[in-house]
C-alpha cells in the first residue's frame, strides 16, 4: 500500500510504518546509534536495494523506543508484582566519559515459567555519595513496587558499598520487607574477590611469571626473531603451532593464566631458542618450567569459575557452590605442595579466600541443598573432603539456617498456599502469553517475514547489478 | 498420593520430606535444570519451591554477562551521542528487557548480512574505508 503511495508520489516523505519496529529493534539489539539509518552509507545502500525507500527519521525512532520503554516497564512491573517469589538485586557503578557516575540496578528472579531472569531495572546518574545512592535505591524500589519483595543484594566489596548496603538493609527492615531481619541480604561480588585472590597468589610467583612475559616479548620483538622462533618450532617438532602465544593484560582475570598456558605449550621451543640465540637470557630454568606447569594446573578451577561468571547466562546458585568448592579444594591440596613457592602462594590465597568465604558460603550451600541432586548428603561429602573435623558443625549451621528460613516461608502456607495454586494454574497462563507476545509483539511477525524476504530478494537481484557495475568499472 | 501423605503427616514439614527423600544421581542428571525440577514438584512442595526460587536466583557477581569482564568502575563511551542520561536509561533498560543483551539469532543474521553488504558495497563503489567504524556486528 505504501509502495503505491510512494509511486504515485502523494506522500513522498511518508515512511512505511512497518519499517519502524524493525529499525528500532535493529538499533536496540545491536546497540547502533539512533541516526544509523540516516548515515550516508546506509541510506545509499538502501537506495541501491530500493530507490523509493523512505526510512523513518531519527527522532521518530527515538520516540518509538521511548514509547516501547514505557510499555515494557509497565509489563515488567506487573510481572514483578505477580510472581510469588522474591527478587535478588545486583548493584554496580559505571562511569561515563563525562566522568558522571551511573548506578546500575539489576533484578534477578524466577519468572512464571520458572526460568531465571536478569533485567536491568534502572541505569541512571547519581552523585557518588552513599546518602544519595541509598536514597535513589529506595526511590527505585518503591517505584517498582518491590521494596517488600527483596531477597538479597549483591555488590562489590568496598567501604562505601558496605555502608550503602547497611543503610538500605535497615531501611528495608524497618518496613518489614526482609526475611530473618536481613540475615541473607548482603552478598559480596565473588568476581571481585576472585580477582583479588588470584592477584595475591601471582605476587608470590611474580619472578617466573615475568620471565615468561619477557620471553614472549623477546620473541615477538622483531621480525627476524619471530622467524628464528618459527624455525625452532619446526626443528623441535610435535608442537601444536595453532596455539598462539598470549600476552597478559592486567584488566582481565584469566589473561596471566592463559599466557602461562600458551608459553608452556612452547616450552621446548623456548629452551632450544635459548641455545640458538645468546641474547635471550630470560628463559626459565627446568625447575621454573615445572613451577609454571603447577601454576597452570592450580589456576584451572579459577579459570573455570571466571568463565562461568563471565558466561552468557547467569547460572543458578547451586552451581556456584560446587565451583567455589573446587577452588577451595585446589587451595587446600596445594597448601602442602612440595614446591615451597607454590605452597606459599596457596597459603596467601587461602587467607583471602577464607575472609570472604566464611562469611557467606551458607547462602550458596543452602542453594546447593535445594538442588535435588546434592541435598545434605553430598554437601557433607564436599565439606568432609575439605576438612572432616569441621564438617559436622558446618552442616549443622546450614541445616539450622535452612529451617530458620523455611519457617518464614511455611508461615505463609495457609494464606499464600492458595495464592500459589492460583498462581500455578491461572495466572501463569496469561503471563506466559504475555511473555510470548512480548518477544514478537515488538514487530508484527508476518510483516517482518515479508519484509525480510523482500529485502533478501531485492538484495540478491541488486547484487547482480552491483557486481556487474563493479566488474565493468574494473574492466574500464 | 504424595500430597495426601503430606496432609496426613502434618508434623513433617515440606523441608523434612524433601530432605528425607533419596538424592537423584548427580552424574546421570548432570545437565538438569534445577528450576524445572522445582516447577514439576511445585504441587508437592508449594512453599519450599518458592524458597528454592529465591535461594537459587541469588547472583554472586555484579558483572552483567554482555559487558566486559573488567573490574572496578567501567567506562562506557558508546553513548556519546546520547546527551541526556534519561536516554541512556531508556536504551539500556529496553535492550535488557527485550533482548537480554543478546540479539535474536534470526534477526541478527539478517542484520549481519545487511551490514556486511553495506560495508562491502560502500568500500568498493565509493572507495571509502571510514564507514567500517560505524557499526559493530554482534553475532
Amino acid at each position: 500500500m505504501s509502495l503505491e503511495q510512494l509511486e504515485t508520489g502523494d506522500e513522498v516523505d511518508q515512511f512505511d510504518s512497518r519499517f519502524l519496529p524493525i529499525c528500532a529493534s535493529m538499533i536496540l539489539s545491536n546497540d547502533f546509534p539512533f541516526e544509523f539509518f540516516e548515515r550516508k552509507g546506509m541510506s545509499n545502500f538502501m537506495k541501491v536495494l530500493n530507490p523509493n525507500i523512505v526510512l523513518p527519521p531519527k527522532d521518530v525512532i527515538e520516540a518509538y523506543v521511548s514509547d516501547l520503554y514505557m510499555k515494557e516497564k509497565l509489563k515488567l512491573k506487573q510481572e514483578l508484582a505477580t510472581i510469588p517469589n522474591r527478587i535478588s538485586l545486583t548493584f554496580d557503578l559505571w562511569e561515563s566519559n563525562t566522568a558522571e557516575t551511573y548506578i546500575c540496578l539489576t533484578a534477578h528472579f524466577v519468572d512464571a515459567d520458572w526460568k531465571l531472569n536478569s533485567k536491568v531495572l534502572n541505569f541512571c546518574v547519581a552523585l557518588p555519595t552513599v546518602a544519595e545512592m541509598c536514597e535513589r535505591m529506595v526511590e527505585f524500589l518503591s517505584d517498582w513496587g518491590i521494596e517488600k519483595k527483596i531477597f538479597s543484594l549483591t555488590l562489590e566489596d568496598s567501604f562505601k558499598n558496605n555502608i550503602l548496603q547497611e543503610q538500605l538493609k535497615s531501611h528495608l527492615a524497618l518496613q518489614n520487607g526482609l526475611l530473618c531481619d536481613g540475615e541473607f541480604f548482603h552478598v559480596h561480588c565473588f568476581a571481585r574477590v576472585l580477582k583479588l585472590i588470584v592477584e595475591e597468589g601471582l605476587k608470590v610467583v611474580s619472578g617466573v611469571v615475568s620471565k615468561i612475559r619477557e620471553s614472549i616479548l623477546f620473541v615477538r620483538d622483531s621480525k627476524s626473531r619471530r622467524q628464528k622462533f618459527k624455525e625452532c618450532v619446526k626443528k623441535v617438532g610435535g608442537i601444536d603451532s595453532s596455539v598462539r602465544l598470549h600476552m597478559d593484560m592486567s584488566m582481565t582475570l584469566n589473561s596471566t593464566s592463559l599466557m602461562l598456558d600458551s608459553a608452556l605449550k612452547y616450552r621446548r621451543v623456548f629452551e632450544s631458542f635459548h641455545l640458538y640465540d645468546g641474547d635471550y637470557v630470560s628463559c626459565p630454568s627446568a625447575k621454573e618450567w615445572k613451577r609454571v606447569e603447577k601454576i597452570c594446573a592450580f589456576m584451572l578451577p579459577f579459570r573455570e569459575t571466571a568463565n562461568m561468571i563471565n558466561g552468557a547466562t547467569h547460572p543458578t546458585s547451586n552451581l556456584y557452590f560446587l565451583q567455589v568448592w573446587k577452588v577451595q579444594c585446589v587451595l587446600v591440596d596445594s597448601l602442602g605442595d612440595e614446591d615451597e613457592v607454590i605452597a606459599r602462594m596457596a597459603k596467601r590465597m587461602m587467607g583471602n579466600f577464607k575472609k570472604y568465604w566464611d562469611e557467606y558460603s551458607v547462602v550458596l550451600a543452602m542453594g546447593a541443598v535445594l538442588d535435588p541432586r546434592m541435598k545434605l548428603s553430598r554437601l557433607a561429602d564436599c565439606y568432609s573432603k575439605l576438612d572432616p573435623s569441621t564438617c559436622e558443625p558446618k552442616l549443622r549451621k546450614v541445616k539450622t539456617k535452612l529451617y530458620m528460613l523455611f519457617d518464614k516461608y511455611s508461615g505463609k502456607s495457609t494464606s499464600s498456599g492458595t495464592q500459589t495454586t492460583v498462581h500455578g494454574q491461572s495466572s501463569i497462563m496469561p503471563l506466559q502469553k504475555n511473555s510470548e507476545s512480548s518477544s514478537h509483539g515488538l514487530f508484527d511477525v508476518s510483516s517482518y517475514i515479508f519484509f525480510e524476504l523482500t529485502i533478501l530478494l531485492l538484495s540478491v537481484l541488486n547484487l547482480f547489478n552491483v557486481f556487474a557495475f563493479f566488474f565493468t568499472c574494473e574492466i574500464q | 498420593m504424595d500430597h495426601q501423605q503430606l496432609v496426613t503427616e502434618t508434623e513433617k514439614s515440606q523441608l523434612d520430606v524433601y530432605l528425607d527423600e533419596s538424592d537423584m544421581d548427580f552424574l546421570c542428571n548432570e545437565d538438569m535444570d534445577v528450576l524445572q525440577w522445582w516447577k514439576s514438584n511445585n504441587d508437592r512442595y508449594p512453599d519450599l519451591s518458592i524458597m528454592a526460587c529465591d535461594l537459587l536466583s541469588v547472583p554472586i557477581t555484579t558483572v552483567a554477562s554482555d559487558f566486559e569482564f573488567c573490574m572496578g568502575s567501567r567506562v562506557f563511551n558508546k553513548y556519546k551521542d546520547l546527551m541526556l542520561p534519561m536516554d541512556v536509561e531508556t536504551r539500556i533498560c529496553t535492550r535488557s528487557w527485550l533482548y537480554n543483551f543478546v540479539s535474536d539469532g534470526n534477526l541478527c543474521k539478517f542484520e549481519c548480512v545487511c551490514v556486511c553488504l553495506y560495508i562491502y558495497i560502500y568500500i568498493y563503489i565509493y572507495d571509502s574505508v571510514v564507514l567500517i567504524t560505524t557499526g559493530q556486528i554482534h553475532c
